[in-house]
């Protein structure tokens, strides 16, 4: 189990899962730029 | 309507303070049924193995951090973010549909949408260069392309051509209108949508396009300024940087359970006029990748 409140965690792992190759351009960061809007 | 995809922070009404980030997680069913919100469908889906791991997280709070983490992985600046947004909120706070841009309308149309919000023109300026970023696809906005050659690198690229190409009107195949910039040596056609180019003939908006195109870390401190102010849209914070808002007061911080970790259309809304949903062209492009951690 995750630590509650554990941001910096939760950070390296959204870093972690930006490669997509088959997606759009190989890269999911865009769209979760979008995400936040 | 060629809405563009936003949803979360972008929802925000400064007058009735109404929409916001707050509460992403719930409206998102009313929502998700959008097809402006179609790409959304996808990063949805990328995020549901970081949900699984953190279980504890908020998607308000999850939507935003990625947003501001994926800017950071791009070479863009590091946005300040503080975590504490609820998924659960009030109904009052619930926005209605219709707020979102209209990428095919002009420079009034962006005025009336990003004053809603509380932003000025220096503001809608700056965050149009997120711009710098993905791709419209046709069978979504209705917008074809991207706007830079690379758009996985956050940089002011996007200002740099909206002044140095010639953009030229294109019809698609679609019916629907935007601006098109081929380069013979290269082969490749960027794009421009009717509100960009609207940013470099209305004489208040250009002013900032200028200074972007031509000062990068200008454009990186006042897009990091905008964007921070973008995600905490609706929110309150007392002193310690604790959310005040009395939805928080009443609910605390509660993370919506995990939602399923495939696309498609969550609720069918009432309101889209449009046929066919996109829930099962989505389901099908979506077995081409997976999401991954």
């Amino acid at each position: 189990m995750n630590q509650t409140g554990d941001f910096e965690a939760v950070r390296k792992d959204i870093a972690k899962m930006l490669h997509q190759p088959e997606y759009d351009d190989g890269s999911a960061g865009p769209v979760l730029v979008r995400l936040a809007w | 309507m060629l809405t563009l995809d936003r949803h979360s922070s972008g929802t925000y009404d400064a007058e009735t303070d109404t929409g916001g980030s707050n509460g992403a997680g719930m409206r998102y069913e009313a929502e998700g049924g959008d097809p402006a919100n179609a790409g959304l469908q996808h990063a949805r889906v990328f995020l549901e193995p970081v949900k699984a791991k953190h279980s504890w997280i908020t998607y308000a709070d999850l939507w935003t951090l990625a947003g501001v983490v994926a800017i950071k992985e791009m070479d863009g600046p590091e946005i300040p973010w503080k975590g504490g947004r609820t998924d659960y909120v009030d109904d009052s706070k619930l926005p209605p549909r219709g707020r979102l841009p209209d990428g095919a309308q002009g420079s009034e149309h962006l005025r009336w949408i990003f004053y809603r919000m509380g932003f000025n023109d220096q503001e809608i300026v700056a965050l149009s260069g997120a711009h710098n970023l993905g791709r419209c696809h046709s069978d979504r906005s209705g917008f074809e392309g991207s706007w830079v050659n690379n758009p996985t690198r956050f940089s002011n690229q996007y200002f740099r051509l909206l002044l140095s190409l010639q953009w030229r009107k294109k019809k698609l195949p679609n019916g629907i209108e935007q601006f098109v910039n081929y380069d013979e040596d290269t082969e490749t056609e960027l794009m421009m949508l009717p509100t960009d180019i609207a940013l470099t003939q209305d004489k208040s908006f250009r002013k900032y396009v200028e200074i972007y195109a031509r000062d990068k870390d200008r454009f990186f401190e006042d897009f990091t300024k905008v964007f921070s102010k973008l995600v905490e849209l609706g929110i309150t914070r007392d002193g310690e940087g604790k959310i005040t808002n009395t939805d928080n007061e009443k609910g605390g911080y509660h993370a919506a359970p995990k939602k399923k970790g495939t696309p498609g259309s969550p609720a069918k809304s009432t309101d889209d006029k449009v046929d066919p949903s996109e829930g099962e062209p989505l389901k099908e492009e979506n077995k081409a990748f997976r999401a991954r951690l």
